[in-house]
């Protein structure tokens, strides 16, 4: 029934899900197969960077530390720097406008009375025209609307030329010009003779005026001799025609078509701050930017052009242009952009090449014609902000100034040798360099004034002993041709001979401290290069030949360890894991493994004690076929816990040669194969 | 390791049973319009005692006694398999057609088909440990699964003495997995350096990137369905669900002729062993073993050929013999011979024997009652595995019902 019931069950869950992935039962089956495999070479203990093969195969430990540098980063910071200007417009162009009138002889005739009429009535017939005297005025309306609405002036000429068209002389000619709306009076003149034919200028001042396009020629009235006693043809259409020209025009504001014009234009030299103490004359830059913020409040749209006219980016001047549109009446029209400075070449002699450090820019504002009645005014401005920010120099030429430059107390810790942290070891053949490398067109001097390695584990310090071979090297400046660099190179060797270097490396230091210092054109100002990428830099070089004696030395190691994510280990049920180990190293290590919490307390001890013995070395010292042996973690319910509680790992292992009485050799196929085996019960589930 | 053993136990023990099939129109002979909706699930082997499949799928553990109740019927080469098929059919007659009969429906088919070694059984249910030193020939080997929905229409033929049904399908491909080793040998070293897999096989494998019940390949399918009535006998002869799948570009096809050693998985640092390279490892064996080439490919489906013999013996009774082969699941056609007798108007017993397909010798049992135009089906494949669960290899259940008009 029981079983029936199930099967029901089983129904039910096939009928409701179409599919097959039923819950099973589970069931234990004995695995034996690899985990993993690795292999442990002496580079994996001391860094393979810091490992160079000798011609005998065998190992030598190189070590490079840097001591010192010097380049263009400690000589200028990121330069910043913030150009504002208020620039109001220099001043307004217009072009001189000519605006033609007249007045006929039949105008004239209308207001002189009698003589008036009679000319009027000969009209078309030859006669002699008496005189005519107190000839009254008129007027005619002059239409301006098509060149301007109004302009005020700063300064300006009204010339208004009269060409007498007349069959007769006229004098006493009264006349003016006046803003038909304002009244306002521009010019009033009177002439005493205007022969017939003949042609007369009158010119006045508009400083301070506006004019306004409805204007109005006044004739305040005329005399005439007459005709002379001549007979002359009357044509009543014959008229004095009047030129009205206004010229040199200095506007204030205008509505008016403007002409294409520069409205700014204004040049200014910016000093690289923070360069105090060298004399650049040229930079390459290396990055930076400069961004550009533009507010205008002009009527109309200002082409905005900035220029560092002594530069050079593929091949052509930097410079940018940005049109800024109209701005709205009352209100500002901004422009805001961004553009890269990276790989600009400048002078930095200045405007007139008689300054450092220093480049000069111009920023021009450009109004094009339209054709459309805009109004502007001197008032109008723009505001400008270039903002140049992490402006660093890539390359420069120039006087890079003498500086002394305290290098230390400083701190470098040799990695590699770290690990490392107690036992014997003897060494054979050390030395060490002191390296200076000069890629810059400045003459520089490095003295270290002491250097002592520390073991930090023990706290042992020895100081290299420098008195004998001296603790200062002198490097010239470096050579540029077409752009490739031939750095000056000095070294100082410190060896058995004349140091104590065997003692300072066997007491196996993991920090080296140093002090001592930097001296640029030690003989005096230099004129030369710098690039960023190629500082003066200063090593110290260790050489240690790996020809040892090692006794106890311990190597100790941490590595995080997690196993808590993995489920596979909840399914072990018991068993162990072996380690294989073929150690083709020439020694006998002892290992130690133990896990650790987060709190770094052991938890378990994995491997105690576990000895790798050292394979035989032939006549030679040479190990000639790796040694096998085998180390068996037992595997529990209970271990595995451990195994998933743990947060780190601890390896120890300790080394000896002290089987063997000669220095042995590590060479470059020495290593230890490693191969994790799993054989346990391992429960399949679901 | 957890997911290869898991597979090569998975599926054979999952897998066997069978379901003897008819066609729709068999089943509702005499009816005007009929709609049928019906399930069967059949699993069984030819070499794993029911007793066996039981305690895989219901018991928490298998313990050894189990383990050696799952090898007590294996032999060099072993079959299991598992069915389980839906069906939603719905028939009509138009009277004044050609072909008066036609029929429309859906069908969910889902075949898994194992064929392994007595070894490979051994491998999965210990572990290799036990057979350290020992090279283990793991052949043959070779899964099929595949699962797909058809959508079918059928028109069918009457003459007097002859009626013809013939099908044609599109075929809407879900998954299909296969492998088949020509060699596959193991051997593992007693000190477990290394294991040594010699393999010779062919395989493929349908999208693995979408869903279990996406759509990741279409095709089309057709059957063909002859019945001759004769005087005293009635003979039908088909062949169903004869089709291909042509399964998306993201399948894979492995063709593997190698020898190959795994030592582990290499770790340039011992001192950083990462939380995961246990699963790593496992998955580097199987990456370096089954990684396949990505491409389109084109499949067949499991096609099924049946005859029946059908013998009135009275009013209420008469005789099924037949024989029924779908391609590539059965190592044995299954034959059968059923005595249909019907008591009183409502109840219908199908008592069946049966011999072959991916079992063994079985009797079966299917009960119908009909009443107002319903038809509900029990059937109970196999009941000699309740009766003598440590002999015989399956089970198969099956519920239907059906409205006819």
């Amino acid at each position: 029934m029981k079983l029936l019931l199930r099967f029901s069950l089983l129904l039910l869950v096939i009928l409701s899900s179409c599919r097959n992935d039923l819950e099973t039962a589970d069931w234990d089956v004995d695995l034996l197969a690899p985990i993993l495999t690795s292999d442990l070479d002496f580079g994996d203990i001391a860094g393979d960077s810091n490992l160079t093969i000798a011609g005998d195969s065998s190992l030598i430990f190189v070590y490079r530390t840097p001591l010192a540098s010097y380049g263009l980063s400690d000589i200028m910071d990121p330069f910043l720097y913030t150009h504002y200007e208020y620039l109001s417009l220099d001043s307004l162009e217009l072009e001189d406008i000519a605006i033609p009138a007249s007045i006929s002889l039949g105008q004239i005739a209308n207001n002189a009375g009698f003589v008036g009429a009679l000319i009027i009535a000969q009209n078309g017939n030859t006669i002699v025209v008496p005189y005519l005297g107190g000839v009254l005025g008129t007027s005619a309306p002059i239409d301006a609307s098509d060149y301007f609405e109004s302009i005020s002036l700063v300064d300006g000429v009204l010339e208004m030329k009269i060409q007498n068209g007349l069959p007769i002389d006229v004098e006493d000619f009264g006349f003016g010009i006046i803003n038909n709306l304002s009244g306002q009076v521009l010019i009033q003149d009177t002439l005493d003779y205007i022969a017939a034919g003949a042609t007369v200028t009158s010119t006045t001042s508009l400083a301070g005026k506006t004019i306004d396009s409805g204007l109005l020629v006044e004739i305040y009235g005329l005399s005439s001799p007459g005709s002379n006693g001549q007979s002359v043809l009357i044509d009543t259409s014959n008229a004095l025609s009047i030129t009205l020209t206004i010229r040199d025009l200095k506007p204030f504001s205008a509505t008016t078509i403007w002409p294409e014009q520069n409205i700014i234009n204004d040049t200014s030299e910016v000093f690289l701050e923070g360069s105090e103490g060298i004399e650049l004359t040229y930079g390459r830059m290396r990055s930076g930017e400069i961004q550009m913020t533009i507010s205008s409040t002009i009527n109309d749209s200002v082409e905005f052009e900035y220029i560092i006219p002594e530069s050079d980016l593929n091949g052509i001047p930097f410079s940018f242009t940005e049109a800024i549109t109209v701005a709205p009446n009352g209100s500002v029209s901004t422009v805001v952009n961004t553009y890269d400075f990276t790989g600009i070449e400048m002078d930095l002699t200045g405007k007139n090449h008689d300054l450092f450090n220093t480049f000069y820019h111009i920023i021009l504002g450009r109004i094009d014609s339209t054709g459309l009645i805009i109004e502007l005014s001197l008032e109008d401005s723009l505001t400008v902000e270039l903002a140049l920010s992490e402006l660093i120099i890539d390359y420069a030429l120039g006087n890079l100034g003498e500086d002394t430059v305290a290098v230390g107390p400083e701190q470098t810790e040799l990695i590699g040798l770290s690990k490392l942290v107690s036992g014997f070891l003897t060494l054979d053949q050390t030395t060490a360099t002191l390296e200076l490398v000069n890629p810059v067109g400045a003459g520089a001097q490095f003295q270290l004034d002491q250097i002592t390695g520390t073991n930090s584990r023990t706290n042992q310090s020895v100081m290299l002993d420098l008195s004998v071979a001296g603790n200062s090297i002198q490097v010239a400046p470096a050579q540029e041709s077409n752009g490739v660099i031939s750095p000056s190179l000095g070294d100082l060797e410190l060896n058995e001979d004349n140091s104590n270097i065997n003692e300072f490396l066997s007491n196996l230091p993991d920090r080296i401290s140093f002090e001592g210092r930097t001296i640029i054109n030690p003989n005096g100002p230099h004129v030369g290069f710098i690039y960023y990428d190629h500082p003066f830099e200063a090593f110290l070089n260790l050489e240690v030949p790996m020809n040892l004696h090692a006794e106890d030395l311990t190597l100790v190691d941490t590595a995080d360890f997690n196993l808590a994510t993995g489920p596979e280990w909840d399914q072990i049920q018991g068993g162990e894991i072996r380690l294989l180990v073929e150690n083709g190293m020439p020694f006998e290590t002892v290992i130690d493994m133990t896990l650790l919490d987060m709190d770094w307390n052991v938890i378990e001890t994995v491997i105690a004690q576990e000895i790798v013995a050292a394979p035989q070395l032939n006549s030679d010292l040479r190990v000639e076929a790796p040694l096998r042996s085998e180390i068996v973690i037992p595997l529990s319910k209970e271990r595995i816990d451990l195994f998933q509680e743990a947060h780190s790992v601890r390896y120890q292992a300790k080394f000896n040669t002290t089987s063997q009485p000669n220095l042995v050799k590590i060479y470059s196929d020495y290593k230890i194969d490693l191969k994790l085996i799993g054989d346990f019960t391992y429960r399949l589930n679901n | 390791m957890r997911i290869f053993l898991i597979l090569i136990l998975f599926v054979p023990a999952l897998s066997g049973g069978q379901i003897i099939q008819s066609g729709p129109w068999q089943l509702n002979r005499e009816a005007d319009r009929f709609v049928d909706v019906s399930y069967a699930y059949a699993l069984g082997s030819a070499s794993i005692p029911f007793a066996a499949q039981r305690s895989f799928l219901f018991d928490d553990y298998l313990d050894d006694q189990d383990k050696e109740l799952f090898l007590s019927k294996a032999k060099d080469n072993n079959q299991s398999a598992l069915n389980d098929l839906f069906e939603f059919n719905y028939g009509y007659r138009l009277s004044n057609a050609r072909a008066q009969r036609r029929t429309f429906g859906i069908h969910y088919n889902s075949i898994r088909a194992v064929n392994y070694s007595e070894n490979l059984l051994r491998l999965a249910l210990y572990g290799n440990a036990p057979f350290a030193d020992d090279t283990l020939d793991l052949s043959p080997t070779a899964w099929w699964r595949i699962k797909y929905l058809e959508a079918f229409y059928s028109w069918g033929f009457d003459t007097e003495k002859w009626s013809y049904d013939i099908t044609a399908a599109v075929l809407l491909g879900m998954q299909e997995q296969r492998f088949q080793a020509e060699r596959l040998n193991w051997f593992t070293p007693s000190s477990g350096e290394y294991i040594a897999l010699s393999t010779a096989a062919t395989g493929s494998l349908s999208d693995t990137t979408s869903g279990p019940n996406s759509i990741n390949g279409l095709g089309i399918g057709t059957g063909f369905t002859a019945t001759y009535r004769g005087n005293d006998w009635t003979f039908i002869m088909a062949v169903e669900n004869l089709g291909f799948i042509r399964w998306n570009p993201n399948s894979y096809s492995i063709d593997v002729d190698t020898n190959y050693t795994y030592e582990g998985l290499y770790i340039d640092n011992l001192f950083d062993i990462q939380d995961n390279f246990f699963k790593r490892s496992i998955y580097s064996l199987g990456q370096a073993y089954f990684s396949g080439d990505q491409g389109s490919r084109i499949g067949i489906t499991p096609f099924l050929l049946r005859f029946e013999a059908i013998k009135p013996l009275s009013e209420t009774s008469r005789l099924r013999l037949g024989a029924q082969y779908r391609y590539r699941v059965f190592n044995l056609p299954l034959i059968y011979a059923a005595y249909d007798v019907q008591l009183g108007e409502i109840h219908r017993l199908s008592p069946t024997i049966h011999y072959g397909g991916y079992n063994r010798l079985g009797v079966s049992l299917d009960y119908r009652a009909r009443f107002s135009g319903f038809t509900v089906l029990l059937q109970a494949g196999n009941l000699n595995s309740w009766v003598a669960p440590q002999q015989s290899y399956g089970i198969h259940l099956g519920l239907g019902i059906r409205k006819t008009w």
